[in-house]
């Protein structure tokens, strides 16, 4: 597991319906894990701790369906700003 | 007394901008909400799905709420030669959808908004607001005196009002949806529990009450909604029904009570109910929506973004997401100066995919809308929160699009159907 991961699990892990488990693959939004509240609050920490600035495009279901996903997405926009 | 300044200035005491203004100021930020009117006031929409747990817990609310309304379990519905029921439970909501009168609930969301730091003005109307960098809210007081305040984000969420919609000419009325909506309050009024069995109203406490929609003969619908006092029935007719059928009546009320009696299954449950509470409402049932969400200054939120007859009971639960959603960027937009284009551009879409759900099950025949709504919405909902919309859209004919954009297919659809309501 990368750092990014890790760190992005833990958060995950932290939220009130993040119990168990959570594998890089496991289903973040149809579990109800991710809802629309914390989808918000996941974006800021994502801006906060990777220092990433997040578009408007970025913002669609499929980044954010796994923990896998978000951390692929965090790594492109790192990508980005390094660019 | 009115602050002549505050970062954030949320219009409308309603459901969207109490949460607006409670989210904001647990976050410290300094935001007045103003209401032309005083709460507790009237209002209709009283029913609750349990997806608004989340948002009442965040706010702090959701004891009182769950000690001072009824409990549902689900809905039936008779449309046709259809009878369906759905449970919550088997979607795997572990507490249930309410029943709310909506003077008291709302009033206890506003409360508590003030209880977390908003300060909130009632009897205050916007007359307008001047929008930009630095925007300023024009609003008179109930002394007829006239105030600016300045702010750095407004927030409108002054329902059908819809201060910024009007005030910018980017509020459309929708074609397509006309229709009247005439309700009352009943005592006394029997109601259907689970397995579609009728039980008196004294029941309520042991036997959690359905909410209870039929299709009227003809096109329209009605609603029962047993609460805490009183039942809350409405029927929603065409508009040309409604004209040519009224002057056939010597009154609103008669008119009104004399389509509930020729509804099947509805006047059994008023068979010895008695309407209370000043008689028969009516209100125009128009849709609308508003092109402009978001500016310079300003976010749009509620019923004030955008309105159509809340069928299935969505209306509090979008209310309480959109002030959500709208604390959230307008916090951001302060925050993050440089991101406010970002930050507008994710509210304006995941509050449009929401609207269009809404309007994607409370009309048939909008295929196209049906399935981008499925697309921006529903890949943001849980299984349990698709599932559960997909089978309430299947109980009726209004929401076939939903059904078949969805992509539900049968064994997604927790849905009891039943051979026969027990009266």
């Amino acid at each position: 597991m990368t750092a990014t991961l890790a760190i992005i699990t833990d958060w995950l892990a932290g939220l009130p319906t993040g119990q168990g488990d959570l594998l890089p693959d496991t289903a973040l939004i149809e579990q109800g894990i991710l809802d629309s509240i914390e989808l918000l609050n996941l974006v800021a920490f994502l801006e906060e701790r990777f220092a990433v600035a997040l578009p408007v495009d970025a913002f669609v279901p499929e980044n954010f369906a796994t923990p896998a996903a978000v951390a692929a997405l965090v790594g492109r926009l790192a990508d980005q700003e390094a660019a | 007394m009115l602050p002549k300044q505050a970062d954030i200035v949320v219009i409308g005491g309603g459901p969207a901008g109490s949460t607006a203004a409670a989210e904001l100021a647990m976050k410290g930020i300094d935001v007045l909400l103003l209401d032309k009117q005083h709460h507790p006031r009237e209002t209709v929409g009283e029913s609750v799905l349990p997806s608004a747990w989340k948002y009442f817990d965040r706010l702090g609310v959701s004891d009182a709420i769950m000690k001072n309304f009824v409990r549902k379990a689900g809905g039936v519905v008779v449309w046709d030669d259809q009878i369906s029921e759905i449970a919550f439970k088997d979607f795997g909501y572990t507490r249930p959808g309410m029943h709310v009168e909506r003077d008291e609930f709302d009033d206890l969301l506003l409360r508590n908004a003030a209880a977390k730091g908003a300060q909130v003005c009632e009897g205050v109307r916007v007359e307008s607001v001047t929008t930009g960098d630095a925007p300023e809210v024009i609003a008179i007081d109930e002394d007829g005196f006239r105030h600016t305040i300045a702010c750095r984000q407004v927030i409108d969420c002054s329902g059908q009002a819809a201060v910024l919609g009007r005030q910018l000419g980017t509020r459309q009325l929708n074609p397509d949806f006309r229709f009247v909506a005439l309700w009352g309050y009943f005592e006394n009024s029997r109601y259907f529990s689970a397995g579609g069995i009728a039980r008196d109203f004294a029941e309520i406490p042991q036997h959690p009450p359905l909410t209870f929609v039929t299709r009227l003969s003809g096109w329209g619908w009605s609603w029962h909604i047993p609460m805490k006092k009183v039942t809350s029935v409405g029927l929603v007719v065409p508009i040309e029904d409604y004209k040519r059928d009224l002057p056939q009546h010597a009154s609103l009320d008669a008119y009104f009570l004399a389509r509930c009696q020729a509804t099947p299954n509805l006047r059994d449950l008023l068979a010895n109910a008695r309407m209370v509470n000043g008689g028969t409402r009516m209100i125009r049932d128009f849709s609308y929506s508003v092109d402009s969400l978001t500016g310079p200054g300003f976010i749009v939120a509620g019923d004030a973004a955008g309105f159509i007859d809340p069928i299935f009971s969505i209306g509090v639960v979008f209310a309480l997401y959109a002030g959500h959603l709208a604390a959230w960027a307008a916090e951001r937009i302060i925050a993050k100066p440089a991101q406010a284009a970002t930050t507008r551009g994710i509210y304006e879409t995941q509050l449009r995919g929401r609207a269009q759900l809404a309007h994607a099950l409370a009309l048939p025949g909008i295929e196209r809308e049906a399935s981008d709504a499925a697309r921006t919405s529903f890949d943001y909902f849980s299984q349990a929160e698709k599932e559960l919309t997909w089978s309430a859209a299947s109980m009726t004919t209004r929401s076939d699009n939903v059904v078949r954009a969805g992509g539900a297919s049968p064994a997604k659809l927790r849905r009891k159907d039943l051979a026969a309501l027990t009266l």
